[in-house]
């Protein structure tokens, strides 16, 4: 499955915040540090999960604390930020 | 009787005459006689019942924006329910700037916004700054900021609501003349409100882009002292001060986020008036522009 950002979305970063404005629902959403910087591994023209955790690896080192594997988390956060109209799934 | 504040014209409504009467004395400095104009929202005080009208009258507000838990109050206490009810069709129903539950004034052509919750000292800040340090009260309750990419702070100049303790030490600043009658047993306790100085309502459509955020905190005793505000914490202090901002789309958002971005915000800790007052001062000195 491929996701990428919604053209309906306004990013702004505050000094230690990061917040998502979605034109279609009129909400506001306060992202995480981690759900920033997965949203800023999705490239416009779209990737899927496993490239966005290459991306993200050249940056971070990945380390879940939850059960599932990192790669599974990730996929995970994908999911809900595509849930929430801030990502879309694309061919 | 139709009274305009700041950008909005109330028609207030009653078969009683004396609250309509004592609503025409407080707001006597005001726009009034906008009987032919069209009105924003309509406030009636009405009696709690049929019976109710005759013995000791008592008055329920009925308007578009209200809340369910409202009691029936004293008709002595008509100016108290008018407020609630004007502050309230602002708060649940004004959609042409962002409303937030703060004070405002305007010095040197540039606003203070004072945000904080209900008894952290915003209405006798506000009264101590426009009766004793030389601002433009621009209002106390409800402070409005436009929708634009640099916004500005507009005036709803209503009359400061002040409570228990306030009164006395305002009592001491302000003239006598601009004090509305004394309301006892308020669930607030004593409430009495303070009209704005007659520039200030006069000056009512003249804007001022804010300058200075500051959250003031009443204590007891406390030493003065001021702590930043860092940009996430004053964007959730307005975010949650606001009664509309989430329903004004992305005008409402961008404008909010362009204040957090460009506006010092402090938090400021006092315990005697002259202390609050010494702080605002520094904080200006430092950050006007």
């Amino acid at each position: 499955m491929r996701f990428r950002p919604s053209r309906d979305i306004r990013v702004e970063r505050l000094a230690d915040m990061t917040l998502v404005f979605h034109r279609l629902s009129g909400e506001t959403h306060i992202l995480s540090p981690e759900a920033e910087a997965i949203l800023h591994a999705v490239p416009m023209g779209g990737a899927d999960g496993p490239a966005v955790v290459e991306t993200l690896s050249v940056d971070f080192d990945i380390v879940s604390a939850d059960s599932p594997g990192p790669d599974e988390t990730i996929l995970a956060r994908l999911q809900e930020l595509a849930d929430l109209g801030i990502l879309q799934r694309c061919p | 009787m139709r009274v305009q504040i700041g950008p909005a014209v109330f028609d207030l409504r009653s078969p009683f005459a004396d609250p309509i009467q004592a609503a025409r004395t407080l707001y006597r400095d005001y726009p009034l006689g906008l009987d032919d104009e069209i009105y924003d929202f309509a406030v009636a005080a009405i009696p709690a019942s049929p019976l109710r009208r005759f013995l000791r009258p008592s008055l329920v507000f009925e308007a578009d924006h209200m809340v369910d838990d409202i009691v029936p109050l004293d008709a002595s206490l008509a100016l108290l329910g008018f407020e609630m009810a004007i502050n309230l069709q602002m708060a649940l129903g004004y959609r042409r700037d962002i409303v937030l539950h703060a004070a405002s004034a305007e010095r040197d052509g540039q606003g203070i916004l004072i945000t904080g919750e209900s008894g952290a000292g915003k209405s006798t800040l506000s009264a101590l700054l426009s009766y004793s340090a030389g601002w433009r009260h621009m209002g106390d309750e409800l402070a409005l900021l436009s929708l634009e990419d640099a916004p500005h702070l507009k005036p709803y100049p209503r009359p400061i609501g002040l409570k228990n303790r306030s009164i006395e030490e305002m009592a001491a600043r302000a003239p006598a003349t601009r004090f509305g009658p004394r309301l006892e047993n308020t669930v607030k306790g004593t409430v009495q409100h303070l009209l704005p100085p007659v520039g200030a309502i006069a000056a009512m459509q003249r804007f001022a882009p804010p300058a200075l955020i500051v959250a003031p905190h009443y204590r007891e005793g406390a030493e003065p002292a001021y702590y930043p505000m860092s940009e996430s914490a004053c964007y959730l202090r307005l975010s949650t001060a606001s009664t509309n901002q989430l329903k004004l789309g992305e005008r409402g958002f961008a404008a909010l986020v362009s204040v957090v971005r460009s506006v010092p915000a402090y938090d400021i800790v006092y315990g005697k008036s002259e202390d609050a007052l010494a702080l605002v001062d520094r904080l200006w000195t430092e950050h006007r522009r």
